[in-house]
């Protein structure tokens, strides 16, 4: 199993290298560390003299061992530096190439938003990669988590996320760890009158979702509410070592990634790894 | 062979048409036509030089290989003068643009919002911009044509001449031939440009190709010039009535076509301009990034940092930008004879290497045809550009040969006395095609399992 990261020199980098050894650790996985650079040739007139493009590979290469470094002994890492015009295009195809499970990313790289503000090019990943998204939230560097150690996986409030399931179940399976439903509840999104119907919807949405798995599985259902999602999901108590699993928007393309927007808000609010899982593999039948 | 022309900017010719015009008492298309057989002897050069180094592109390069690296350096170290003041050219022309639109606005402000727009986007990133300059040529080239036409039709109201079949744009009563030439070194910063093309040698199919590419380039964009100088030339044989000399682009547009063609106008020299500056920025940042790279001490080691996020070489990138503010002080004319003055050097250069390279150290002279081709063509190319360079404005050449001194104290000293062979080199450009892997591409594995 291989777990591809997209690294860049930056505390963000150091965030999703620390993110993917957890997650190599917990799976068994081996890292490859990518770093892409864009084709960066630039001619002007008259301006012949230029090697940019070999220095700039070349200190890739030097942030790359730097990079490695960050890995301790007991996992198996490879790291390359790559061109692609995108970034996230290019992350994509690598984790395809490798047959890689996921990607993991850095969710900030300490811009001026602070939290608020995911790297565009992971903004582009959410929004088209081919495979899982990890998201490492900022500070992941620091932590002194060596595995995950529970698996949340967020069910919206219609039924079908078969594949997000599936990744959960498995992923709870691989490391372990037991898993965890949750059926969001917003007050801003249903009214309070509508607040009562919504919740027993979301407790019979998680009862049809937990019927539909195996037996022997170690799962827990959950229905979280709050003023808004943000708040919903920041109420349901979370640990160190904990992992949230979401799944993509209606809108997504088969076995491509598309964030939906509740997706969004609680990635930015939250301090938890995030992993966002494609869509389904047809459109749905409906 | 588009490729040529796309790093020229054809509206240059109106931008340098009243400091041409004063200097050569109207005659700016003999101006051009000078130049123009300068340079067209020198593309020549240029381009037997490419079928002898198909995988270099630069006077530096032919320099050091032909007659010595320490020559080579000292050819590269006046073409860093001209580098580092192309980004500055476009700020000045922006400054005069925007002159032209607010005369009592304190223009430093636009200099300054100017350079920090360009530098901040060099900052963060600028791909792409090399693919929007051909486009930009044919929006000029239409453009050009639209002026052409105007200017019939206000020639034919008696503007001026009253035509455009005269031959009072190229010679009349008071041209003086020594003026000319000193016309022909400023408009000379037009066809600077051409020669880049020579870096695409290397991925030519056939090696005949690119000399055939080079002098095409050259000859097409030379009748745009022409056709533009020659008609602004009939209808304005003076220049009463011009406000601003300087850069003659704005009034010269609102004079055959009204206010709205000159915004249109000058919109297009805008945006032909900004993309030259973002691109001409970017090569020169990236330029001394790799010059510093290969250095050892403090300065160069502060230059050679390339921000972990935007992979571009930030401080490179700041300082080249501080040059750039120099603009809001120095004429049009001042910083394009500061850039002839390095290019020149470079083209007479090039001319001198085809002379030794071919005819003394391959003794390739005993037929006639060897004797034109490797003596005489490359005698007369050298001998147009090396007259153009002492036609020089005085300053230029001053401030020039400062600039060349500091390069020989320079080498002096990194040669320790020119008694070690030279370690710092003024690179080439390596061209990549997008998609394809680098070679430095490393794959290391490590850890337990293995």
């Amino acid at each position: 199993m291989k777990l591809v990261v997209g690294y860049l020199a930056t505390a963000g980098g150091a965030d999703a290298v620390a993110l993917g050894v957890r997650l190599a650790r917990t799976l068994g996985a081996e890292l490859e560390l990518r770093m892409v650079l864009s084709p960066d040739d630039v001619t002007t007139p008259r301006v012949t003299a230029d090697k940019f493009h070999d220095a700039l590979a070349g200190q890739g290469v030097a942030w790359l061992d730097d990079a490695m470094r960050l890995v301790p002994e007991d996992v198996t890492a490879g790291a390359a530096v790559v061109i692609g015009e995108s970034v996230a295009e290019t992350l994509g195809e690598q984790a395809l190439t490798l047959g890689a499970e996921a990607l993991v990313v850095g969710g900030s790289g300490g811009g001026l938003a602070g939290s608020l503000a995911l790297g565009s090019f992971v903004d582009d990943l959410l929004h088209s990669a081919p495979v899982p998204v990890a998201v490492a939230p900022r500070g992941t560097r620091h932590s002194e988590v060596q595995r995950i150690q529970r698996v949340t996986c967020a069910v919206g409030d219609r039924p079908g996320a078969a594949r997000l399931l599936e990744t959960a179940v498995s992923a709870s399976r691989a490391t372990g760890a037991p898993l965890r439903l949750v059926s969001l509840v917003a007050l801003d999104e249903h009214g309070a009158n509508g607040l009562d119907a919504a919740r027993e919807h979301a407790h019979a949405t998680l009862e049809s979702v937990k019927s539909a798995l195996p037996d022997n599985a170690a799962v827990t259902a959950v229905v979280a509410d709050g003023d808004t999602v943000e708040a919903a999901v920041e109420g349901l108590g979370w640990e160190p070592g904990d992992l949230l699993m979401l799944g993509s928007s209606r809108l997504a393309p088969p076995r491509r990634l598309f964030i939906g927007s509740t997706a969004a808000r609680i990635l930015r609010v939250l301090q938890v790894p995030i992993v966002v899982t494609p869509g389904e593999d047809d459109s749905p039948a409906t | 062979m588009g490729l040529g022309l796309g790093y020229m900017t054809p509206m240059t010719v109106f931008d340098t048409f009243g400091i041409v015009s004063e200097e050569t008492n109207g005659v700016v298309p003999l101006a051009y036509i000078v130049a123009l057989v300068a340079m067209v002897f020198t593309a020549l050069s240029y381009g037997r030089m490419t079928r002898v180094f198909p995988s270099a592109g630069s006077a530096f390069t032919y320099a050091s290989e032909v007659i010595h690296p320490n020559v080579g350096f000292l050819v590269g170290w006046s073409s860093l003068l001209d580098y580092l003041l192309l980004p500055m050219v476009n700020a000045v022309i922006g400054r005069i643009y925007f002159e032209s639109f607010f005369p009592d606005a304190p223009s430093w402000i636009f200099v300054l919002v100017y350079v920090a727009i360009v530098t901040a986007l060099n900052c963060w990133s600028i791909k792409g911009t090399s693919n929007i300059n051909g486009v930009l040529v044919v929006f000029q080239t239409v453009l050009i044509g639209a002026f052409v036409v105007l200017t019939y039709l206000s020639l034919s109201r008696g503007l001026g001449q009253g035509t455009a079949l005269t031959l009072e744009p190229l010679y009349h009563a008071g041209v003086d031939m020594g003026a000319v030439i000193a016309g022909a070194t400023v408009v000379c910063f037009s066809f600077i440009g051409f020669d880049a093309i020579t870096m695409y040698s290397e991925e030519a199919k056939t090696p005949s190709t690119v000399p055939k590419a080079i002098v095409l380039a050259l000859l097409i964009g030379g009748a745009i010039f022409l056709l533009g100088a020659w008609f602004a030339q009939s209808a304005f044989p003076t220049l009463d009535g011009f406000e601003v000399t300087d850069d003659t682009l704005p009034e010269l547009a609102l004079k055959v076509g009204g206010e709205f063609f000159k915004i249109l106008f000058v919109s297009a020299a805008l945006a032909a301009m900004f993309a030259s500056s973002l691109s001409s920025h970017a090569s020169v940042s990236r330029m001394i990034y790799v010059m510093a790279r290969n250095q050892t001490g403090r300065i160069p080691r502060f230059l050679s940092y390339i921000h972990p996020r935007f992979l571009t070489p930030l401080h490179a990138v700041l300082i080249v930008g501080a040059v750039s503010l120099l603009a809001f002080r120095f004429t049009l004319e001042f910083v394009s004879a500061m850039i002839n003055f390095g290019a020149l050097i470079a083209f007479t250069v090039v001319n001198l290497t085809v002379l030794l390279y071919f005819a003394v150290h391959l003794k390739k002279r005993n037929t006639p045809v060897e004797i034109l081709t490797n003596i005489v063509l490359p005698v007369i190319g050298m001998s147009l550009t090396a007259v153009l360079w002492l036609n020089l404005h005085f300053d230029a050449l001053l401030y020039g040969a400062i600039w060349f001194v500091i390069g020989l104290v320079l080498l002096v000293y990194v040669t320790r006395g020119l008694r070690k062979p030279l370690t710092m080199r003024i690179e080439e450009e390596t061209l990549s095609e997008e998609g394809t892997p680098i070679e430095h591409v490393e794959h290391r594995k490590r850890g337990g399992h293995e």
